[in-house]
């Protein structure tokens, strides 16, 4: 009995202990992400910072009835679907390539890797000499006959932009998985070859069950850059990108006519997809890679 | 005496002659004060800008300058406090030189006068002010005189306070101190915002956007002055109030005593969120056997009507440039492409279209070597036929016309497939917040800007009362005819009686223009142009420079009409619903 209570007592003093030390950064989570969040919270349920009368829900459903909300949101949710799981998928199959013995090996490395040096504001200027509408990618239409397009004021833009997303991440993607592909027991590998089980079958029975957990950090990551393609959206196009209007740009523009209660509501909408989202991610991941040692 | 003059300071004997005179080549000097310390300074202006000279009577030389306020245009004495003491806006203002340090004293609008009338300020022995006042009311001047002095906070009547924002007020100060002087409840407090305004950085926006930051944050004033304020996204954010109800049950007004179509031009949706006394009509005239007889007209009847000219004839001034008309006809029009409280937006319309496409036909930019030549000129010459014209007062058509001479114009507005292509300008415009915490006292200040005297005294525009501008209009055709000495009149060599002019202008050719009493026929005319306009200029920077970045497109060539409206629409549908 005073066994199980000193042992309690060191539970409870080690508890305290790392509490110390974990203190500072909590009080940074809590200054910095956790209070602020609170606070935005707050305004998305009041009617105005200076009056401060609770509206409940109202800012919501203000929100989800304003045409820019929405069509922001349709926006980034289709340049999301369109966008994530190629670079998931394009940076898996280049990884798998390098894994493999092929020539130029390091060459092709390298040309996935360098669009990660190269400054914004250079790729867009690139981008815009590529797609403007007196841009390369016109010129050569033209020569072969075609018609001049609008390549970034037209439905066609979103294209451009996964392209541009593509090309800026799936190396950075690609090292990952590489990673992850090099942390697969080898004798699992052999045991199937010595098995007879085709590269297809291996790929799918033990590779991808392997790399799941790869793939749930490559797809958040990915997600989470897609929102940041905003970035090269805003420098190549304007504040009112129709096509490519997203949500940042919504909180962007929203933010300079000082509406926080617009503001606060679709920061906690988004918030609560993205939660959502992931958890979902996680929960798939889980189930996937059940059988995966470790 | 001493004088300050241009060409520095006199001094005259009783007798009246001059006895001494300093002269200074740098500086000019304005006026002549005496220091706290009892001695002379002339303040005067030099290459460092305003400043404070020492007069030295016995060596005759003005001093070194000590620098003061660049806006103590009128310093007065100084006594123990400080050396001078100055009027800048609506603040008294004491300086102290050594320190160089200005501290506010008085807000003269708190104790009920209008800074803009001052005309002079003495300070008694025993701390109060004697201010003269003048101002020209009822066709006379007025002048009065008031002592201003503090008393105990108990024995002044307390009543209650209501806000009201303005940006550079100095048009409202009249009508607030009248109010505040003859209210027993309500008292309005001016909250200028231009104070904010950065002149050093040149950021003259920044005490609107301030107001505008105050104003979403919820801290609304309970007045609000509309010049510079975006009026119908207020109203359709629910911030204004509705003055219908109350203009519905006034005991003094209804509807039917004002411009019917001003009224209508201010609506949104069917409520009336703002109060004007005044307003201005801008259009185009051109003359009548070019453009016809009757206002209004489209883009393809002007097209129509500039064939029929000679060749190389412009249709407008010679510093139209494509830019300005673009941004012109927007603002003129902007009602018609943008609702806001319904968040849609008419830019793939035909109008917008055409809208495009005739100010395509005007150059980008204005040659800088371009030499002037004025607009009359060039319509007598067959070279432009058209030019801006703006009423700002009743008789301002007289003007207008006698640029036309003998042929006549007529007053058709800017080309538009809806109505009548004029549009309204307001002298300026109040409204009441939403939230106001005493409405019918906020009401009982507005609905001054409707009483017909304070209409009938407004420096500038046509007054929305038809009886003040009926009233206005009998003045302006009021004709006086020459009397020789026996007092009898004199007539002309077709045995008239010779009317005198009301004043003229010269032409480059060196030709008179003698402009005379406004005929019924101009009267008629000005009715008309006043009674068809239905838009009032409502301007968005944001708006204006979507449409105006995307109108390059089409300018260059690049893109066509069609293709340019449609990506403005889906742009300013989005700009417009992001602010509902």
């Amino acid at each position: 009995m005073d066994g199980l209570r000193t042992k309690r007592r060191e539970k409870r003093k080690d508890f305290l202990r790392s509490l110390c030390f974990l203190c500072p950064s909590l009080l940074g989570v809590g200054v910095f992400f956790i209070l602020p969040f609170c606070v935005v919270v707050y305004y998305s349920l009041i009617d105005g910072v200076g009056s401060h009368n609770f509206v409940f829900l109202d800012n919501f459903i203000s929100l989800f009835q304003n045409y820019s909300f929405k069509l922001a949101a349709k926006n980034t949710l289709h340049f999301s679907v369109l966008a994530v799981p190629l670079a998931v998928v394009l940076a898996m199959v280049l990884a798998l390539m390098l894994e493999a013995r092929i020539p130029l090996k390091s060459q092709f490395r390298t040309f996935f890797l360098s669009p990660m040096m190269v400054p914004v504001a250079s790729v867009v200027l690139i981008w815009q000499v590529v797609f403007s509408n007196n841009g390369t990618a016109n010129e050569l239409l033209m020569l072969f006959g075609g018609d001049r397009i609008d390549w970034l004021q037209s439905d066609y833009a979103v294209y451009v932009v996964v392209l541009l997303f593509l090309w800026k991440n799936l190396g950075y993607n690609m090292i990952l998985f590489m990673a992850g592909l090099a942390n697969i027991p080898k004798e699992l590998l052999e045991v199937a070859d010595v098995e007879g089980a085709s590269e297809l079958y291996k790929f799918f029975a033990i590779k991808l069950r392997y790399l799941s957990p790869t793939v749930l950090f490559v797809t958040i990551l990915s997600l989470i850059n897609s929102f940041k393609i905003f970035r090269e959206i805003y420098l190549l196009t304007d504040d009112y990108p129709a096509a490519l209007y997203m949500l940042q740009h919504f909180m962007n523009n929203t933010f300079r006519s000082l509406d926080y209660q617009k503001l606060s509501a679709a920061a906690v909408v988004m918030a609560l997809v993205m939660v959502v989202l992931i958890l979902l991610l996680f929960a798939i991941e889980d189930w996937f890679g059940k059988d995966v040692e470790g | 005496m001493l004088v300050a003059g241009d060409q520095g300071v006199f001094a005259f004997a009783p007798d009246g002659s001059l006895t001494m005179q300093i002269s200074s080549a740098d500086v000019y000097p304005d006026r002549i004060l005496r220091l706290r310390d009892g001695s002379l300074a002339v303040i005067g202006w030099g290459d460092g800008g305003a400043a404070l000279y020492p007069l030295d009577l016995e060596k005759k030389i003005l001093g070194e300058a000590v620098k003061i306020p660049s806006d103590a245009y009128n310093p007065m004495r100084g006594d123990e406090k400080y050396d001078l003491y100055y009027v800048s806006g609506v603040y008294l203002y004491g300086y102290n030189i050594a320190e160089e340090r200005k501290d506010k004293l008085l807000n003269w609008l708190d104790v009920d006068i209008n800074s803009g009338n001052l005309s002079d300020v003495y300070f008694r022995e025993d701390g109060s002010l004697m201010c003269v006042l003048t101002r020209y009311r009822n066709d006379k001047v007025q002048t009065e005189l008031v002592r201003v002095f503090q008393a105990p906070y108990d024995s002044v009547p307390h009543k209650e306070t209501l806000t009201l924002a303005v940006i550079y007020g100095y048009d409202i100060y009249d009508a607030v101190v009248e109010f505040n002087r003859h209210s027993d409840k309500t008292r309005i407090q001016v909250l200028d915002y231009s104070e904010y305004n950065d002149q050093e950085n040149e950021d003259y926006d920044a005490g609107r956007t301030k107001l505008l930051t105050e104003i979403m944050s919820g801290q609304m004033p309970d007045l609000l002055c509309l010049s510079q304020m975006p009026y119908r996204q207020l109203a359709a954010k629910g911030l204004l109030e509705d003055l219908y109800p109350y203009l519905d049950s006034d005991k003094d007004y209804k509807r039917e005593d004002f411009f019917d179509n001003v009224l209508k031009a201010l609506e949104v949706n069917g409520g009336l969120y703002q109060i004007t006394s005044s307003f201005n009509v801008a259009t185009l005239i051109g003359a009548t056997s070019v453009v016809g007889d009757k206002p209004g007209w489209t883009y393809q009847q002007l097209q129509d009507a500039l064939a029929t000219m000679p060749e190389g004839c412009q249709a407008m001034d010679m510093y139209t440039t494509r830019g300005d008309l673009l941004q012109t006809l927007l603002c003129t029009d902007l009602n018609h492409y943008v609702d806001w409280a319904n968040g849609k937006c008419n830019f793939e319309s035909q109008d917008f279209i055409d809208l495009l496409k005739f100010t395509a036909q005007f150059p980008a930019e204005i040659p800088e070597d371009m030499e002037w030549e004025s607009s009359a000129t060039r319509i007598a010459e067959g070279r432009q036929m058209l030019t801006t014209a703006y009423l700002y007062s009743v008789d301002s058509m007289i003007w207008n016309d006698a640029q036309f001479g003998k042929d006549g114009c007529t007053y058709i507005g800017y080309p538009t497939n809806d109505g009548v292509g004029s549009f309204m300008s307001l002298e300026s415009g109040y409204a009441m917040s939403a939230k106001c915490a005493d409405k019918e006292a906020a009401w009982s200040f507005l609905r001054t800007f409707l009483d017909e005297e304070s209409q009938a005294n407004a420096w500038n525009g046509i007054p929305i009362s038809k009886k003040v501008y009926q009233d206005k209009l009998e003045d302006a055709m009021t004709v006086e005819y020459e009397k020789d000495e026996n007092g009898e009149f004199v007539l002309d060599e077709n045995g008239e009686k010779k009317p005198i002019s009301i004043g003229g202008f010269w032409q480059e050719d060196g030709t008179e223009v003698q402009v005379y009493a406004m005929t019924q026929e101009q009267a008629d005319k000005l009715w008309e142009a006043v009674t068809t306009c239905n838009k009032v200029l409502e301007q968005d920077d944001a708006i204006y420079t979507i449409v105006f970045e995307q109108a390059q497109a089409f300018y260059s060539g690049q893109k066509t009409a069609e293709e340019v409206a449609r990506l403005i629409q889906s742009k300013v549908t989005i700009y417009v619903n992001e602010q509902r």
